[in-house]
């Protein structure tokens, strides 16, 4: 692209007011690039300003140094040029007020020794995005070569069922794939079900029957029961995938990654990598490897998970204090329901009666924890299958001990219309034996309402166990990945296919991937359906964001992509390993492949190479690293007592939008610091920091999101790595003679702007007490 | 160690329970506004909370053998809350 620069100051939102613009100006006009200004650049007659030089003088890279880039972003579009936003106004005159730093007096300004940091900060700033521009270009889409609108939906009851009929409705065909030999799931199993419906107060006959209707009689929807995902391969919108029969074993099937016990001999020792590698393949024989695409399989574009649940089993002796073992007459609620579904309640022990049913909804045993997998769905089904015994009974009886009465939102009317029924007695308690009395069963409980220890005489008793994610058992997508078949991090979410993206739920680490129902956390069948609306326009998104070669998600419409300079790897895999998408496999040479629309742009891949041969059009080593070299480091060559200089490299998801509503509302900080906007701080690669570091900056500060269990980075690892790699340049940092204290990293919410203030001058103040860089001036 | 109360619901005397006035009774979830507001109410014996899930729970042997209900001098403050 052949570049013609145009820099354009606007004066207005006190801009003009708080700072120098002639002596702003010299900034461009010193590189004898054309710089104007404007008292008002968002508005008609600014952008008409902008429209005519593009138009007449050609000008397709233009520095708009204003508003901040989050702000306008509509108006200050223009087709084929290149845009760089400086912020002038929330981090620099919004947030350095001079009524906290006071401009130079006449008087003050004739002693060279004085200097006004705000003005040096914007001068800064815009040498920054001069800087910047020269080193980027505009990104071209990589579009696919046999993009597929398909949409594949693992699973056939109520949630894939749900998902494949909305895809439907809005256009697009969708393919279910069950295991089993019929759609419905579970729900084919229930006697009645929870309301779906206003007034929401009474169960209802499982719906299911009519979905599987609907689902036979949709032009667009393909069933295929039976079957199985042996393999996924490719990306998002050109997914290559091969089904098979369930017991069935296929070349095709996707190659599992060692278990640890078989990585080492049998003294413990990891083996040798030839080794390992002999050990994968015969473990893995039969299967061809990840980057062989299956001849005869399918293409999707994206994928919908909605593999649902299978009931908890306990294992031998769980639960012994509670009969289940025991006594046949002491199940399961799964085993309740199918009992249910097929007629009268009677006992398995002798086919009598179950007039007196006890219900469990904790193991008890001295803490208050429901059973495992359980949830609010645990205690609605406890209410519901209350209510089937006095439906079989007139003078049935049931017993809900509880720990937790979980019924949120409007079921809290099914909750209401179940109490009520004077044969239903709910009380928290803790069960603490469940033994043989009379002809039936005895529970004992304590900490009771009745404010005593009571007992039951029960005939049958039910415990109120949890839906186990069929993600917990195997990886079910099966993907032909590097990092291999399943979700990685899945052992947070205790074996759910769930995210800690709480705007975004239907996301899973996998882009194309999304989640509902039962597999993403135990749902009634009302929200299994709510999610499988919110899964299948996700999966929409993600087929028209990729038609078009841009990201998905979180940056949606995101047109570049990792470039990789291969004949500089030296196959280290870093790239490939951090990823935290997966969108990197290796090929037959060790060398990383791309696989462009798996990547979601966050550039973890950048930070990670020690090589740098990774960077995106408009984002890269050279333009992160010429803006660090274009701020001004005054030295005692300058001025008596220099400013100190302090870069802050700040990711976009939370830290820069915080910056800016700090600025919004007008909370001041240090005016020394530089920031440079980052896409995740996993991008963030050392060898910035280095040349921070050696041209005399002070000190370097990171500024992202949480990570940890609970986190909040918006590309899983991101701000995970960057610590990890900060922790690891301490070395680097004392052999140059550089206290480690000098970089650190900082987290921060969103919400967390009023934190600002405060944690950038405490450390601007403990760099200033470890005294200015020796490397200043050299 | 207390004897654990072996829990028999009469379901006809919740039923003339209801009959005679108490049809709201099983609304009751023992919050213990009642007991708390209740002049008389001692602290280790709610009262009348322990009333009303005994009503619920159709134990009529505690509410018949039980001399506490005629504590109550109907001041009303149980209702009013």
């Amino acid at each position: 692209m052949d570049k013609k620069y145009g820099v354009y100051i606007c004066e207005g939102c006190g801009i003009g007011e708080s700072l120098d613009i002639e002596a702003l100006k010299g900034i461009p006009e010193e590189e004898g690039l054309p710089v104007k200004t404007h008292a008002c650049l968002c508005g008609p007659q600014g952008v008409e300003l902008l429209k005519k030089d593009i138009g007449e003088k050609g000008i397709n890279t233009l520095v708009i140094a204003a508003c901040s880039r989050r702000v306008n972003f509509d108006v200050f579009r223009f087709d084929g040029c290149i845009v760089d936003r400086v912020n002038l106004r929330e981090q620099v005159v919004w947030s350095h007020p001079r009524s906290e730093f006071p401009a130079l007096t006449a008087e003050q300004k004739e002693d060279d020794d004085n200097f006004d940091r705000v003005q040096m900060l914007a001068e800064d700033y815009i040498k920054m995005g001069m800087a910047r521009v020269e080193k980027i270009t505009l990104p071209e889409p990589h579009k696919l070569e046999n993009l597929s609108r398909k949409i594949l939906v693992i699973g056939g009851g109520i949630t894939g069922m749900s998902a494949a009929l909305d895809a439907a409705k809005a256009g697009y065909e969708a393919t279910i794939v069950e295991k089993t030999a019929q759609l419905g799931g579970h729900a084919n199993h229930w006697r009645k079900q929870l309301p779906i419906a206003n007034p929401y107060d009474r169960l209802i006959s499982p719906i299911v029957g009519d979905l599987v209707k609907a689902v036979a009689a949709s032009p667009k929807i393909t069933v295929k029961t039976n079957t199985v995902v042996a393999r996924i391969a490719g990306e998002p919108g050109e997914f290559t995938v091969s089904l098979k029969k369930p017991t069935e074993k296929i070349e095709f099937d996707v190659p599992f990654p060692l278990p640890d016990d078989m990585k080492v001999d049998e003294s413990g020792k990891e083996l040798e990598a030839e080794k390992l590698h002999e050990v994968y393949m015969e473990y893995n024989k039969g299967k061809k490897d990840i980057l062989t695409l299956d001849p005869d399989g399918e293409l999707y574009g994206a994928v919908i998970l909605a593999a649902g649940w299978r009931p908890y089993a306990p294992t031998d002796g769980e639960f012994a204090h509670l009969g289940l073992g025991q006594f046949p007459d002491v199940v399961t609620n799964h085993q309740f329901e199918e009992l249910a579904a097929k007629g009268k309640i009677t006992r398995p022990s002798d086919g009598k009666e179950a007039k007196s049913v006890v219900f469990i909804q904790s193991p008890g045993q001295g803490n208050d924890k429901d059973f495992d997998f359980a949830g609010s769905v645990t205690s609605l089904v406890a209410l519901k299958q209350a209510k089937y015994v006095r439906e079989d009974f007139s003078d049935g009886k049931a017993f809900v001990f509880y720990q937790h009465m979980r019924t949120p939102g409007l079921s809290e009317n099914f909750y209401k219309s179940i109490q009520q029924d004077p044969g239903i007695f709910l009380t928290k308690g803790e069960v603490v034996a469940v033994t043989q009395g009379g002809s039936g069963l005895m529970v004992e409980a304590d900490n009771t309402l009745l404010g005593e220890k009571i007992k039951v005489n029960a005939d049958m008793v039910v415990l109120g166990t949890g839906m186990v994610p069929a993600t917990a058992d195997d990886p079910v997508i099966n993907l032909a990945y590097r990092q291999g078949p399943g979700f990685r991090d899945i052992g947070l979410f205790n074996g759910y296919a769930d995210s800690n993206f709480i705007c975004f739920p239907y996301e899973t680490q996998r882009t194309g991937i999304y989640a509902a129902g039962g597999v993403r956390r135990s749902m009634t069948a009302e929200e299994s359906i709510e999610d499988a609306s919110g899964a299948a326009l996700k999966a929409i998104q993600c087929l028209e964001s990729v038609n078009r070669g841009v990201s998905v998600h979180p940056r949606s419409g995101d047109m570049s992509f990792p470039d990789f300079f291969f004949q500089r790897c030296t196959q280290c895999k870093r790239c490939t390993a951090e990823c935290p998408f997966g969108a990197l496999d290796d090929d037959a040479k060790g060398t990383p492949k791309p696989n462009h629309t798996r990547c979601r742009r966050c550039g973890t891949c950048m930070g990670a190479c020690p090589e740098r041969i990774i960077g995106f059009a408009d984002y890269n080593i050279d333009s992160v690293g010429s803006m660090v070299k274009a701020v001004r480091v005054p030295s005692e060559d300058d001025y008596a007592e220099p400013p100190f200089r302090i870069l802050g490299l700040v990711c976009e998801n939370d830290a820069y939008p915080a910056l800016d509503i700090a600025g919004l509302n007008r909370l001041s900080y240090s005016a020394d610091v530089r920031f440079v906007p980052v896409r995740c701080l996993g991008s963030v690669n050392v060898i910035w920091i280095k040349d921070a570091l050696s041209q005399g900056m002070d000190g370097v500060f990171l500024l992202g999101c949480k990570h940890g269990d609970d986190y909040q980075c918006h590309f899983v690892k991101g701000s995970e790595l960057a610590e990890v790699r900060m922790k690891k340049i301490g070395d680097a940092l004392a052999s140059l003679a550089l206290e480690e204290e000098r970089v650190r990293q900082f987290e921060v919410a969103i919400d967390d702007y009023h934190k600002l203030p405060e944690m950038i001058n405490s450390f601007v103040k403990s760099v200033e007490e470890l005294g200015p860089n020796p490397f200043k001036g050299f | 160690m207390a004897e654990a109360y072996v829990v028999e619901p009469d379901l006809d005397f919740i039923k003339e329970v209801g009959a005679l006035g108490g049809e709201d009774l099983k609304k009751c979830y023992q919050c213990a506004t009642c007991s708390v507001a209740c002049p008389i109410s001692p602290d280790t014996k709610p009262f009348p909370r322990k009333e009303m899930i005994a009503a619920s729970w159709g134990l009529k042997d505690k509410l018949l053998g039980s001399a506490d209900i005629w504590l109550c001098n109907n001041c009303g403050d149980c209702n009013v809350l």
